[in-house]
């Protein structure tokens, strides 16, 4: 579990596309296209928001939509840079494999901080999720052959 | 005394009646009334024609916005089933969705809104987003009465974040929303801003 310190290193959060579409929005201050809260929601059970590490990512040679099935989700980016303004922690943890089902995931990042906040200080935690939220961009999609 | 001879204009002939004069002045009221209660009913029938299409169709557009409003919370639905399925999400909360739906369709009928971005939140919750016509407006429905609420207006420096488990202040936000989309499908407010801008 490594400490992130690039501020401008990019974290890969996938989030469920709705009908087939990406629950993309279109935020009315900005005009950026951005996604919605939901896509930084932590599980009950999770302790951190799940992510993937771009330089990681760009280190091995992948594209940052790598590991993401487009059919059922999209990528959303924001950087470490965020996080660290929201006192959130990013680490780049790397998931192990365990043959034979599970490949694991070399390139898998948490985000520290978030449950932290949804378990003691619920408005914090509403607010960690719209920075989140407005501090995101959308991961170009290959466009698909004619 | 002149011994109870009634005299003077009392015993007078008046002059022969006009045959004319008091059968215009009896009828003329007569015809008029009638021409104005023709003419008024004309023109109320066409009134109350004009104005029951306007509210057969304003009903129409209503019920169309609850039947939209309808399948994006059923898609948000089946989105969680997908996501709990998959191990991705916690299941919505069946008393949560109640109240949000029961809170929104009441604004959702009686206002010219798009449909919402529905979403699926963690931990039992569903969301409704509108983004349009220079409004952000976020609500996390987080339980029955547990509302947190992101209302933005790119016009107004003035925001809002928090709870807002009655929607007061959602309610004065999705009704600028509302008479915003009804001023952008009104061409004579079009027009009337063209004209102010040329």
């Amino acid at each position: 579990m490594t400490r992130l310190h690039d501020p401008q290193d990019g974290l890969i959060r996938r989030h469920y596309r709705k009908k087939g579409k990406p629950q993309v929005v279109e935020d009315q201050l900005t005009g950026a296209k951005r996604a919605p809260a939901a896509a930084f929601e932590p599980r009950l059970k999770d302790e951190a928001i799940s992510v993937n590490v771009e330089s990681s990512l760009l280190a091995a040679g992948e594209p940052l939509l790598w590991g993401v099935n487009l059919e059922k989700f999209y990528a959303a980016r924001i950087i470490v840079g965020d996080c660290e303004t929201l006192g959130l922690r990013a680490y780049h943890t790397p998931i192990d494999p365990k043959p034979p089902d599970d490949p694991g995931n070399p390139h898998h990042g948490s985000i520290f901080g978030i449950v932290e906040a949804r378990n003691t200080d619920p408005d914090a935690y509403e607010s960690i999720l719209d920075a989140l939220s407005k501090a995101s961009t959308i991961v170009p999609e290959p466009t698909p052959p004619c | 005394m002149n011994g109870g001879i009634l005299t003077g204009p009392y015993f007078q002939n008046p002059e022969p009646p006009s045959l004319r004069a008091p059968l215009r002045s009896f009828f003329e009221p007569v015809v008029r009334f009638i021409l104005e209660r023709l003419t008024a009913s004309v023109t109320t029938g066409a009134i109350q024609a004009v104005d029951e299409q306007r509210e057969s169709t304003a009903v129409e557009a209503s019920l169309q916005r609850i039947a939209s409003f309808k399948e994006a919370l059923n898609d948000a639905l089946e989105l969680n089933v997908e996501m709990v399925n998959d191990g991705e999400g916690d299941q919505v909360d069946s008393q949560t969705v109640q109240y949000a739906a029961l809170s929104l369709n009441p604004l959702i009928a009686s206002m010219e809104l798009p449909t919402p971005l529905v979403l699926p939140l963690q931990n039992g919750g569903i969301g409704a987003e509108w983004h349009a016509y220079g409004m952000n407006i976020e609500l996390r429905f987080r339980k029955p009465y547990d509302v947190y609420a992101v209302l933005e207006d790119a016009r107004s420096p003035e925001e809002f974040r928090g709870r807002d488990p009655d929607l007061e202040r959602t309610r004065i936000a999705i009704g600028e929303l509302g008479k915003r989309v009804r001023e952008s499908t009104n061409p004579q407010v079009l027009a009337n801003l063209d004209d102010e801008a040329s």
